[in-house]
């Protein structure tokens, strides 16, 4: 099992969203965060006056699957959630020890 | 416990009725509970010996009222004449507890109940509770005539209506995720009611029953309640979100329904407060001169004569804005209750408009007031589109409160937003300059709700209707048709399409129409958010939308400048200058108005005069003599001539505001400069040179683009004193009028764009050597 971390443009959510359904992923959470990379935050001006965004808006994406389907996720977030532009964001995969469905006590993949 | 546990038969009922509701849920269901556990009280009582002296099993509290819910605390007390009674309680209270029943226990003789009545609010609502289970009927009568002394001194009704407004001030609008409880018109509102009564049945004065909408509203309550008790399996009283569902189903009902069903019934909660104890609507409570008033008001209602506060207006609108003013709250007496009743809410006046207008401003207490006329009928026959919002729940889920709170929150919001903890929206307030329209579009943003379909879209027609009838002006009624038609295009855009996409930008643009309308739908973006709920307007959210905003503007005005060729003005941009320089001053008339800054110390100054080459050269050169800082800029030019240059400033030696004595100075020197008194290059490099040199590392960067329509000067450099100066004198050296500019100062760096009117004889070449070699000079 794997928790892929994926932090994307914001608009991007339901296409990102759409494509992780149709690769066979049942569920995510999701959660505003801002942040910035290389792009180091922007900076807008308008009538002069400079209005620094030090933390873009991101939306984060916590999605756990099974071993066979990580590749396929991993497929999904990138195609979906890229523009081309700086700022489409990272997606990052970390090893689950354990899984548990506090409802019915299910453990490792049958908790997905 | 065995089967022959008297507890068996309640313990039995109880699990029923967890796993299928027993009778509606409400009253009903409680008065089954109430009826079995009695009984089963009765039958542990009848084991009790007694050797002289007499007691009696009472319920107080909320079993006494016969309201007890699923898993609500069973309070008893065993009241005595003072015999010995360890063994009673023990005979009594145990099999309670063996239960594993949550119970509020206490022992106590009439004179004892009557000393702590006296010193604690809640011993004394509970015990005004009380009711004979089993035992001695005399303790119970002995109980009743020492609380009757004891309510003799103690001003109940004030408590009451106090621990009201605490509840109000927790809840200030009925909210969705209610406690059933103890939130604003729950439980305790109707509980409190039922103890005003009982004062007045213990004191022989005669009071008013229990009227059939106060029952059906507390009986909703608590089948609200005990559906929370029965999901949670607990005593929770939160009508929580992810309850609704299985409160709804256990109820047998939809949850929309079931919603509604409570949010209702808390309305009616409110109401019947405010009825009771008017003053709780008043800004502050004077309670005897508010009693004494109350009691006087009462009294002429009763009789039907005219009141002796100030002559009422005769309108209903008008009337209730009337009574907002009044004090010890908001209310109408019998003849005016009359009146607003009777009135056929024709056509309405401009004096109507206007009540209609103070409602909105006044916040909460607008809503009371508006809940005045929506009781008395008038509401549904002036304004039935409003009634489907009233207590109506919300469909999503993050919405914390009915759609007519909504509404008089979103109305709060917008009102605050010109003083808020946004400044950028200051601004956006101040420019947009019409409260009321925004106030409006906030009151019938959500007025399509409920009716299926796009309520923007539903909604377009039913403000146009209401405010078309009510005779407001046809651009208010355009205004606020816009908004809500198109409230949710912000929000939506900014977080679901690429704000980054200039074909985003472009399709807001042709949305919206105007800069005006931007601003108009910013704004109630921001109010709207804010209303639903705690953490629906985040710095996340903001973020998007204020970028959204700034880039939408921003294209207005390249527009702008498209639109007017060169001639560097808009409508917009005209609207946004000072009132008290519409008349064109003569040439030599200069003159600088200053105003205060978004922050202590910055000062926004509108340089006015008759333009001419040269004038914003002079401008920025004294300036720099007299060390103001240029933060920002906004330079426009009137189709008439009249420059209209605001600058946002500040010292540029320390961080200040500059003195008003200052100006006078910058005034004085400005027009010498004009006049070729003062040689304002000569005075700038004498001035910059005692000043430290530009940070290094900063490199300096022209362009110039110059077409049919407009010379573009994009400037890029190190700040250092007279900077702006010397930009604007070399553009005027060449010829160039600069009539729109984007002044840019982030730290030690410049970033100035100027455009001009379009001069075939600049070259480009030339003029950008020009303004390097003064730059890097």
């Amino acid at each position: 099992m794997k928790l892929i971390i994926a932090f994307i443009k914001p608009f991007k959510l339901d296409d990102v969203k759409e494509a992780l359904k149709a690769a066979g992923v049942t569920g995510m959470t999701t959660s505003d965060v801002g942040g910035f990379g290389r792009q180091s935050g922007q900076v807008e001006v308008y009538r002069g006056a400079e209005y620094e965004i030090d933390f873009v808006p991101k939306t984060r994406l916590d999605v756990i699957v099974d071993d066979d389907l990580v590749d396929a996720a991993i497929s999904a977030i990138e195609t979906a959630g890229r523009t081309g532009e700086i700022g489409d964001g990272k997606i990052a995969v970390v090893a689950l020890e354990q899984l548990v469905r506090i409802r019915t006590g299910e453990r490792g993949a049958d908790a997905i | 416990m065995t089967m022959a546990d008297p507890l068996e038969a309640y313990l039995v009922t109880r699990q029923a009725i967890v796993a299928e509701r027993i009778g509606d849920g409400g009253l009903a269901t409680c008065e089954r509970l109430t009826s079995v556990l009695d009984a089963a009280v009765a039958a542990i009582a009848d084991r009790v010996v007694v050797n002289g002296g007499s007691f009696a099993v009472v319920a107080v509290g909320g079993y006494g009222r016969g309201e007890i819910c699923v898993h609500s605390d069973v309070d008893l007390m065993l009241l005595h004449d003072g015999i010995e009674v360890d063994q009673v309680a023990n005979t009594v209270f145990y099999p309670l507890w063996d239960a594993n029943l949550r119970v509020g226990h206490s022992v106590r003789t009439p004179q004892e109940c009557a000393s702590l009545a006296r010193d604690n609010f809640e011993t004394l609502t509970s015990l005004l509770s009380a009711r004979l289970v089993a035992g001695d009927p005399k303790l119970l009568a002995m109980l009743d005539r020492v609380l009757a002394d004891v309510m003799r001194g103690k001003p109940l009704t004030h408590r009451l209506a106090e621990a009201e407004r605490e509840r109000r001030s927790l809840d200030p609008y009925p909210v969705l995720a209610a406690d059933t409880k103890s939130g604003r018109g729950g439980l305790r509102t109707f509980q409190s009611f039922g103890w005003e009564r009982r004062r007045a049945e213990l004191l022989g004065l005669e009071t008013d029953p229990e009227s059939e909408e106060e029952r059906d509203a507390r009986s909703a309550l608590l089948a609200i309640r005990n559906g929370l008790h029965a999901i949670s399996g607990r005593c929770f009283d939160e009508y929580a979100i992810d309850m609704r569902a299985p409160v709804a189903r256990w109820l047998g009902m939809e949850p929309a329904a079931a919603t509604r069903m409570l949010c209702a019934a808390l309305r009616t909660g409110d109401r019947l407060a405010a009825a009771r104890w008017p003053d709780l609507t008043a800004p502050s409570s004077d309670v005897k001169g508010s009693r004494a008033k109350r009691a006087l008001r009462s009294l002429r209602s009763k009789l039907g004569r005219e009141t002796n506060h100030r002559p009422a207006a005769q309108r209903p609108l008008p009337l209730v804005v009337d009574a907002i003013t009044r004090p010890g709250g908001v209310w109408l007496d019998g003849v005016e209750r009359r009146r607003v009743s009777a009135d056929p809410a024709t056509e309405w006046t401009s004096e109507d408009r206007t009540a209609f207008l103070q409602l909105l401003a006044a916040g909460h207490l607008g809503r009371v007031a508006l809940g005045l006329l929506e009781e008395l009928g008038w509401l549904e026959r002036a304004f039935p589109e409003w009634l489907p919002l009233v207590a109506a729940p919300q469909a999503d889920p993050f919405h914390e409160h009915p759609v007519d709170s909504h509404s008089w929150r979103t109305v709060d919001e917008i009102t605050g937003l010109g003083t808020g903890d946004e400044p950028w929206l200051h601004e956006l307030v101040a420019e947009f300059a019409a409260p009321d329209t925004l106030r409006l579009a906030a009151f019938l943003h959500d007025i399509g709700k409920g009716r299926g379909g796009d309520h923007c879209e539903e909604g377009t027609p039913l403000a146009t209707a209401f405010l078309t009838r009510a005779g407001f002006p046809a651009e208010v009624i355009t205004d606020v048709a816009t908004a809500v038609r198109y409230h949710l295009l912000i929000p939506q855009v900014a977080s679901r399409e690429d704000i980054g996409d200039p074909a985003v930008i472009t399709k807001v643009k042709e949305i919206v129409g105007s800069r005006r309308t931007l601003i108009m739908l910013t704004l109630l973006t921001v109010a709207d958010s804010r209303a639903t709920g705690a953490g629906m307007w985040t710095k996340w959210k903001s973020t998007l939308v204020r970028t959204l905003y700034m880039r939408t503007a921003d294209a207005f005005e390249a527009d702008a400048f498209d639109t007017a060729g060169g001639a560097g003005v808009t409508e917009a941009s005209i609207g946004q200058a000072p009132l008290d320089v519409a008349a064109p001053p003569a040439t030599g008339d200069e003159r600088i108005v200053v105003h205060e800054g978004p922050d202590a110390t910055t000062s926004r100054v509108v340089v006015t005069g008759q333009d001419r080459l040269g004038f914003l050269a002079a401008v920025a050169g004294t300036f720099a003599l007299h060390n103001v800082s240029v933060l920002d800029a906004r330079l426009v030019t009137r189709p008439d001539g009249v420059v209209m240059d605001t600058f946002h400033v500040t010292d540029s030696l320390e961080e200040a505001e500059i003195p008003a004595d200052r100006w006078k100075l910058v005034e004085a020197d400005l027009s010498a400069a004009l006049r070729g008194e003062l040689d304002l290059r000569e005075a700038v490099r004498r001035k910059a040179k005692s000043y430290r040199s530009p940070q290094p590392g900063i490199a300096t960067d022209v362009t110039v683009r110059s077409d049919a329509d407009r010379t573009t000067v994009t400037v890029s450099c190190s700040d250092r004193v007279g900077r702006l100066f010397d930009i604007v004198d070399v553009l005027a050296e060449h010829g160039l009028d600069v009539n729109l500019a984007k002044i840019d100062t982030r730290g030690p760096e410049v970033h100035d764009v100027f455009h001009a009117a379009p001069n075939e004889d600049v070259a480009v070449d030339e003029l950008t050597a020009a303004l390097r070699r003064r730059l890097d000079g």
